[in-house]
């Protein structure tokens, strides 16, 4: 099929779109490219009922249904992913500096859908809260990444872990807070306290490091 | 010295401090060998720690928060446990040959480098080196011309910027 014009989201009729069915976007303006590059990441698929297309051919229109998309995305990372992402959590060697299997499926998963990752790990995060090994895992991958990539989840991830009982815990989300400096952390780390002794140092390091990196600063 | 980076909270696992075993983790994942060896920095005292520290930090794929313990080669050296001098794998030049392996290890010979790294727990010869300390550390190498930006990793060019 062949769309030559494009409304957005207004539909004239709806049609499913099947499995191998090809569609041409001739029209040049950027949203139908940003629509082109979503159709064709999914043209490989088989179950296309997000799509709506109008087969008249004079006048077409393409209806994308993002809550779906998102929500399609979720259920893919659930379903094929999260096994694998926590298998790589606690069978992989992990050591700081240093790339792991768990990150990088992570940032790839980013590159596709971001908004669905971000749900993703927040789900596996609120039903792992009790598994420590994971939770760090969780925390360890969250500040390889700008905070503005994970926000608001990765925020929340890592306040929640400083009041976690497991000192490892705490320590991670202060990791975290360390990463991505500025002066919101400095002010979430000022505001927490720790029974280890060992963390409470680490603590205390970070708190000063970020007191003189933006003592002038109006960040 | 000998410097090796640790996972301090593998061996934190239980109180080593006061006499309690080392964890399994500790020895499994901070202490893992390949071909029998274990990868050490050779410095000739603490002065020269972020000597070492730069080695490690300048190969790295992520700058963050390191460990590094400094552990004592008369001791291996009493366990007979063999050194041998081999290129390090770090991007400043003037450090590859500071690289050493601990090799042949056996079950016997890592017990007893396990043994010297809780000695130097308890002597607090382990060191936490935050991001900010690190990042000096680079620029500095940066600045003295012994490493250039772009040998290092992206992620790591990205946070000195």
């Amino acid at each position: 099929m062949e769309i030559n014009s494009l409304n957005d989201y207004s539909l004239l009729s709806q049609t499913l779109i099947k499995d191998n069915d090809y569609i041409k976007i001739t029209n040049k303006a950027e949203f139908i490219i940003y629509n082109n590059i979503l159709l064709n990441n999914y043209l490989q698929q088989t179950d296309f009922n997000f799509i709506t297309a109008d087969t008249n051919l004079q006048s077409a229109t393409i209806r994308i249904d993002e809550n779906s998309l998102n929500e399609r995305r979720l259920n893919l990372l659930e379903k094929n992913f999260t096994k694998q992402f926590i298998s790589y959590i606690q069978e992989d060697d992990f050591e700081y500096g240093v790339e792991s299997k768990a990150s990088s499926l992570v940032k790839e998963q980013m590159k596709i859908n971001s908004t669905a990752v971000k749900d993703w790990l927040n789900r596996i995060y609120i039903n792992n809260f009790a598994n420590s090994t994971i939770l760090i895992g969780l925390l360890r991958i969250i500040a390889r990444f700008e905070r503005k990539e994970l926000f608001p989840i990765g925020e929340t991830m890592a306040i929640a872990a400083l009041s976690h009982r497991d000192e490892i815990v705490q320590e991670s989300g202060i990791r975290a807070f360390e990463a991505w400096g500025g002066r919101s952390s400095l002010k979430i780390l000022k505001s927490i306290d720790t029974n280890s002794s060992w963390v409470g140092e680490y603590l205390k390091e970070v708190i000063s490091d970020l007191e003189i990196e933006y003592a002038d600063s109006k960040n | 010295m000998l410097i090796r980076k640790i996972n301090k909270t593998k061996w934190l696992q239980y109180d080593i401090i006061n006499g309690a075993d080392v964890s399994a983790d500790a020895l499994t994942n901070c202490i893992k060998t390949y071909n029998n060896s274990l990868s050490v920095w050779e410095i000739k005292d603490e002065t020269d720690l972020e000597e070492a520290v730069l080695a490690i930090v300048a190969g790295q794929d992520y700058l963050e928060a390191i460990d590094v313990i400094i552990l004592d080669e008369r001791h291996f050296v009493k366990c007979q446990i063999n050194q041998e001098s081999t290129e390090g794998r770090t991007p400043v030049n003037d450090l590859k040959n500071i690289h050493k392996d601990l090799c042949n290890l056996d079950f016997w010979t890592l017990g007893m480098v396990a043994e010297n790294i809780v000695e130097s727990f308890k002597t607090d010869k382990v060191k936490r080196y935050t991001i900010s300390k690190l990042k000096d550390i680079l620029k500095k190498a940066i600045e003295q011309n012994r490493l250039q930006v772009g040998d290092l990793n992206e992620n790591i060019q990205r946070k000195l910027a």
